[in-house]
């Protein structure tokens, strides 16, 4: 089962945003990745990637497009936008900021 | 940048929905097909693969559902979808839609019309150039405290050449019904007003056609003939035909050229009458033939309204202040001044100018229709209440049966806001739709009440026509209406509980019946108060029909004629031919004339003098007719002594007079009559009393007993230049109409160019006299009823829900012993009080509405227990059919099945 509820939403939606950083891609291909850069230890459930891709769809940040794809069939695949990569300088920011003072807390307590 | 992506992100949402939904599917599908293909190369069968594929996706249904709620269009979308429901909900239970519409039009249909009433005769300003400054001039003394607006045309005339006033200027009207126009072969009567030179301007209203007056028009008294026709006339009369203009037509016999026609829509400063032409002031002593001194040069001869319009930033009291001086100048210069009595003195020094804004007009109009549109306002708002209360019964008993669909949405998830919302979409169907039958309501029931209210519609200037105000009016009560009556359903439902919703148990809704039996109480007291003014009404109606008037009024006819070209010695001669012209013709029984014409707010008050009485200070005096012979007989008034007139009476013989018993009662006391000698103010006492009359209705049905003296029209010698224009009465053997052609051309046969004003029966005269009375006691029975159908429907819907919900108790009832009627009562007893405490509402209510009540009743008090009683019994007979179906019901229930059913 995904392990959805182990990510907070501001969480994947950086997550996603991050990953579109380097190329465009559709939906499975995003969990896919996100499973494999995180050694499988982030398993993306579909129930919370679709409405994430949809709500930053509906903000600007990315815009989507049907394009042939590797699986055999066209897909929809997303891309980052102007909006979307100062989005994501802004979120990465404050995830610094965030992790680091956890860490500070975690190291110091 | 942004912006304009997501606007065009929600637009492709919203209206390429299929689109978008195909997408988010193939999306889905893609998915699945992966997730499918790495199980099965992890070595599962293609069976287990898809199985445990879709395990791992998910509930398919709710992930999409969240990606359309990311959408943020969802909100457009489902008033969509729910509007789409409504409308199929609606159309599926007709009878529920047909009486909710039906309530709701009748109640806004009938604000609506009363609204564009009230609008026109109370709210709506003159259609002229800054209405606000402009003012009546009006003027009261000991003897008429009530305000007076007649004015002499010097008094005018000193108005506007005085400077210095803080008005911009003063302008003087008098209107004069009894105007014969020949345009073409036939004289007709036209509505003429007599206006100053400056009228048009001072009102800023402009020209449809032509020019209007300007002061050049007025300098010569008699020799500028023009005429300015009103654009309502132009266009009735006319056919709005342009080369109207420089026609001559003839007025009373003077030819007149047209110079223009007024604006569109200008129907003048008495907004309730729209005349139909206007000429000059220094016109109006070669037009008619004013009684008393002359017209135009006598201060004494006071006939002329003044409006002024009022400098800028300037109060009425100041105003009013500032133009005393001119008044105490007029009473100096005034010829009759010599022969001031002490008591007229007196009176001259009490006289105030008074000031009053009249940005509406004369406000005669409002003055006559006010009370009664308030009470009828108040009859449709309550009406309109009523059936707000019947829908709010609808949809509950609605929401009640609904319960098990809403149980189901609320298990699959949906939220309480989301089925309230889905509940008020379908008030707000209701509403659009009660809303626009309503306003087809409004233009009939309209129509309907401007018929019954106004006796002149060629001149009446009150209409139903759509404006924007109405239509804002109309479509505000209906959604007001709609939503707010449907809001308590809603909030009621989505309280609704999920198991028993589902289970098909009703135990939460004897709460829900509570707020149910409080709305009967509600509707108890608005058809109480209803009936009770119906009844009311009626009664006062009645009182009035049952008035003797004094007079024999079926088959009678009265027209008016108005020869104002005959020199004096010639009258007597032209209404003699007309007699005999008239009772030769067939179905004619008798026929006479008289100055006075019948039960038409018209009375002319004479001066008497009686030898050996002096008539106390302030009192008007009694009221003269001058008759033609057997006056008496023709009307039909009982002599109680002496003689009438007859065609012996001429200008030869002794002058004889006929006095009324009030008139003998007040004058003479207990002395005989007959044979006294009377004369008319500052005349010699020259007539001999030779009869003596019944008293009779005069002036208008409700007055009270007049004293009255006759004397006969031949006898009046010279003096009869101020009595031209007299009444014909014929007494007909068939239907009095259908001799009206032919006493039209009787006239013609005497002289053509003689115009009959008002041809009507006495009895549509009376019927015009009552005719506000009519209108109340028509309206209010049928609100009335309305008002106790909906209450009797609303009684019967609640009682016989109650029995549908209680069958299963009432059955264990009747199983252990109850009596068939003691299950009735059960039913019953529940309602029973709800209805004793809305009928004391009811009562209540009518009791405190009895001064605005009162003013409108003829004989007849508010509280008037006999009509209280009698509306409090028909809603107890009407309440009873409500109440006897469903107790019947209950009575019958059979217990076995009642309790099998569960």
């Amino acid at each position: 089962m995904a392990k959805s509820s182990d990510l907070i939403q501001g969480t994947l939606d950086l997550l996603v945003l991050k990953t579109l950083a380097r190329e465009s891609m559709h939906g499975w291909g995003i969990a896919k990745r996100i499973q494999q850069l995180s050694d499988d230890v982030l398993s993306v459930g579909q129930g919370s990637l679709y409405p994430a891709l949809y709500r930053l769809e509906q903000q600007g940040w990315i815009s989507a497009e049907w394009r042939d794809s590797d699986l055999g069939r066209s897909a929809k695949f997303y891309s980052l936008t102007r909006e979307g990569k100062k989005q994501l300088a802004i979120e990465l920011n404050s995830w610094t900021r965030l992790s680091s003072a956890v860490a500070l807390v975690i190291q110091r307590a | 940048m942004r912006l304009v992506r997501v606007i065009r992100q929600r637009l492709r949402s919203l209206f390429r929905h299929s689109h978008v939904e195909n997408e988010l599917q193939r999306e889905f599908a893609l998915h699945l097909e992966q997730l499918t293909i790495e199980y099965r190369s992890s070595g599962m069968s293609e069976r287990d693969a898809i199985d445990a594929a879709r395990r791992a996706f998910g509930a398919v249904a709710i992930t999409a559902e969240q990606c359309r709620d990311s959408r943020r269009v969802r909100f457009l979308e489902d008033i969509g979808k729910d509007l789409a429901y409504a409308s199929r909900l609606l159309a599926k239970s007709p009878g529920f839609t047909a009486t909710a519409v039906l309530s709701l039009a009748l109640g806004v249909g009938a604000n609506t019309a009363i609204f564009a009433l009230v609008k026109q005769v109370i709210l709506d300003l003159l259609p002229i150039r800054d209405p606000n400054r402009i003012v009546a001039i009006t003027r009261t003394s000991i003897q008429l405290p009530e305000p007076v607006a007649s004015f002499s045309n010097p008094f005018l005339r000193d108005l506007q050449s005085s400077a210095n006033l803080p008005f911009d200027g003063f302008l003087g009207f008098d209107r004069w019904d009894q105007i014969a126009m020949l345009a073409e072969s036939v004289a007709e009567p036209v509505s003429t007003e007599f206006v100053t030179g400056n009228y048009f301007e001072l009102l800023g209203v402009h020209a449809t056609l032509g020019r209007q007056f300007t002061t050049t028009d007025e300098q010569t008294a008699g020799a500028q003939p023009v005429v300015v026709l009103s654009h309502n006339f132009w266009q009735r009369r006319f056919g709005a035909d342009p080369s109207v203009l420089n026609r001559t037509i003839h007025l009373n016999n003077h030819p007149f050229t047209v110079i223009g026609v007024s604006a569109r829509g200008f129907d003048g400063l008495d907004p309730g009458h729209s005349p139909d032409l206007r000429v000059t002031i220094s016109m109006a002593p070669t037009l008619v033939q004013f009684p008393g001194p002359a017209a135009l040069s006598n201060r004494g001869s006071r006939w002329i309204r003044i409006f002024g319009r009022l400098k800028p930033g300037v109060s009425a009291n100041q105003a009013a202040q500032s133009l005393m001086p001119l008044l105490l100048q007029d009473h100096d210069l005034d010829p009759g001044r010599a022969r001031r009595t002490e008591y007229r003195a007196k009176v001259l020094a009490s006289e105030r100018l008074h000031v009053t804004t009249a940005a509406q007009g004369t406000g005669e109009q409002r003055h006559t229709y006010e009370t009664a549109i308030w009470a009828l306002g108040l009859m449709v708002a309550a009406v309109l209440l009523l059936a707000c209360v019947n829908i709010a019964h609808l949809l509950l008993a609605r929401a009640s049966a609904r319960a098990h669909e809403f149980g189901i949405r609320l298990a699959i998830g949906a939220s309480r806001f989301r089925l309230v919302r889905q509940l008020l979409t379908e008030s707000l169907l209701l509403g659009v739709v009660g809303g626009s039958v309503g306003l087809l309501v409004a233009f009939g029931l309209g129509r309907i009440l401007i018929s019954l209210v106004v006796s002149d519609r060629g001149h009446s200037t009150l209409t139903v026509a759509p404006d924007t105000a109405m239509l804002a009016f109309n479509f505000a009560v209906a959604l007001a209406a709609s939503i707010g009556f449907g809001l308590a359903p809603a909030l009621q439902s989505s309280r609704s509980e999920l198991a028993p919703g589902l289970k098909g148990a009703h135990s939460s809704h004897v709460r829900r019946l509570m707020g149910r039996k409080i709305m009967i109480s509600v509707q108890v007291a608005i058809s109480l108060v209803l009936l009770a003014g119906a009844g009311l009404f009626i009664r006062s109606l009645n009182n009035l029909r049952g008035i003797d008037v004094g007079f024999r009024t079926d088959m009678l006819l009265q027209v008016t004629l108005s020869p104002t070209n005959y020199a004096p010695e010639r009258l007597p001669d032209f209404y003699n031919q007309v007699v005999q012209q008239v009772r030769s013709l067939p179905g004619v029984q008798a026929v006479t004339f008289g100055r006075q014409r019948l039960i038409s707010n018209a009375a002319w008050k004479s001066g008497i003098v009686v030898p050996g009485f002096t008539p106390p200070d302030g009192d008007n005096g009694p009221s003269r007719d001058v008759i033609g012979s057997n006056y008496f007989s023709a009307l039909g008034i009982p002599l109680i002594a002496g003689r009438e007139f007859t065609d012996a009476d001429t200008a030869s013989a002794p002058k004889v007079a006929i006095v009324n018993q009030a008139f003998a009662q007040f004058y003479f006391g207990n002395q005989n009559p007959l044979g006294m000698r009377i004369g008319p103010g500052g005349g010699n006492a020259e007539y001999t009393v030779v009869g003596v009359t019944k008293n009779a209705k005069y002036r208008e049905m409700r007055e009270a007993t007049t004293r009255f003296w006759y004397v006969p029209f031949a006898q009046l010698g010279g003096d009869s230049s101020s009595f031209r224009a007299l009444t014909l009465f014929v007494r007909t053997s068939s239907e009095p109409i259908s001799v009206a052609n032919s006493i039209r051309a009787a006239v013609g046969r005497v002289d053509k160019t003689i115009a009959l004003f008002n041809i009507k029966t006495v009895e549509a005269q009376i019927g015009d006299n009552v005719r506000l009375e009519r209108a109340l006691a028509t309206l209010s029975i049928f609100f009335g009823m309305v008002a106790a159908l909906l209450a009797g429907a609303g009684l019967f819907g609640v009682l016989s829900y109650s029995v549908a919900q209680r069958k299963r108790e009432i059955g264990i009832r009747i199983a252990v012993g109850a009596r068939p009627a003691q299950a009735a009562w059960t039913i019953v007893r529940d309602v029973a009080l709800f209805v004793f405490v809305g009928a004391a509402g009811g009562i209540a209510v009518t009791l405190s509405l009895s001064s605005l009540i009162r003013r409108l009743l003829f004989g007849i008090q508010p509280n008037d227990p006999l009509t209280l009683m009698g509306a409090v019994l028909a809603i107890g007979a009407i309440g009873m059919l409500g109440v006897l179906i469903p107790a019947f019901q209950a009575a019958k229930v059979e217990p076995a099945s009642a309790l099998r059913n569960d």
